[in-house]
């Protein structure tokens, strides 16, 4: 690890949320979602030499596969999605962590299902999840 | 053989419940280390504990080092399954106790194969 603090662009973001992804079995989709679905979303600060933010959105195709990847249940409730992408959030932001460098120790918030008041400032980008989309925003120094 | 799988993530300790239920083990779930703690003193012992390390109350490394102050627990098994990465946090966590340290995401041939290099479990058996 570098001593030096280093802030990730948003392409090693994508190849990071990608590499991570790639640990999940994520089961094919089945049907056309309901229109109605929504996104669900998890954020969380990670804390060292600064404090960086990092929110995670699946959108409503990806959420109920990452549920089903994490319960192997076919019909995720609204929970299951929401602590999903919670654990999912966590993770991404380990494999994060280790791109900042720095001389400390970074240490990981506890996910929180909020999503920021503004994403000004904040890099964002995305991977596939299944059939669907998990969005990332990062927040710099 | 009995796992209690130590999480604050729901999601989490289900996956690892799959997991470890495939390879033959009996499960307990704790949300947090004290949790954890309060479950060991009161229900049967477990051979292995899969424990997160950043979680509310009491984190993962607190418990392991209480757990490993305890005579009682010196031969249970105990990895660490966490996002944390960090090397020096790996070294500290196997340095205050723990057998064994896996990054998440795991999978299930992952935690098979560090089963039994930590000889929890017989390779012919799985």
């Amino acid at each position: 690890m570098s001593d030096q603090l280093t802030m990730p662009h948003a392409d090693e973001l994508a190849e990071m949320l990608t590499t991570v992804l790639s640990g999940f079995t994520f089961p094919a989709a089945t049907s056309v979602p309901d229109p109605a679905a929504q996104p669900f979303g998890a954020r969380l600060v990670i804390e060292g030499d600064a404090e960086v933010g990092l929110y995670l959105e699946a959108d409503p195709v990806a959420a109920p596969a990452l549920a089903e990847a994490f319960f192997a249940t076919g019909e995720p409730t609204d929970q299951d999605k929401r602590d999903a992408i919670s654990e999912l959030a966590n993770v991404t932001a380990g494999a994060i962590k280790t791109l900042l460098g720095g001389e400390g120790e970074w240490s990981i918030g506890i996910p929180e299902a909020e999503m920021p008041e503004s994403f000004d400032g904040w890099i964002v980008t995305q991977a596939p999840a299944g059939s669907g989309r998990i969005h990332l925003a990062f927040k710099p120094v | 053989m009995r796992v209690m799988i130590v999480d604050d993530s729901r999601a989490q300790r289900m996956m690892l419940r799959r997991m470890v239920e495939t390879l033959g083990f009996e499960t307990e779930e704790a949300e947090h280390g004290q949790d954890a703690l309060d479950k060991l003193q009161a229900d049967d012992p477990v051979d292995l504990m899969l424990v997160d390390w950043n979680m509310p109350v009491l984190d993962g490394l607190d418990m392991l080092k209480a757990v490993r102050k305890q005579g009682a627990y010196a031969d249970t098994t105990i990895m660490m399954v966490s996002s944390e990465s960090d090397p020096r946090k790996i070294a500290r966590a196997l340095m205050c106790g723990a057998d064994d340290y896996l990054v998440k995401p795991v999978d299930a041939p992952m935690i098979r194969e560090k089963l039994i290099m930590l000889g929890v479990l017989e390779p012919e058996t799985v």
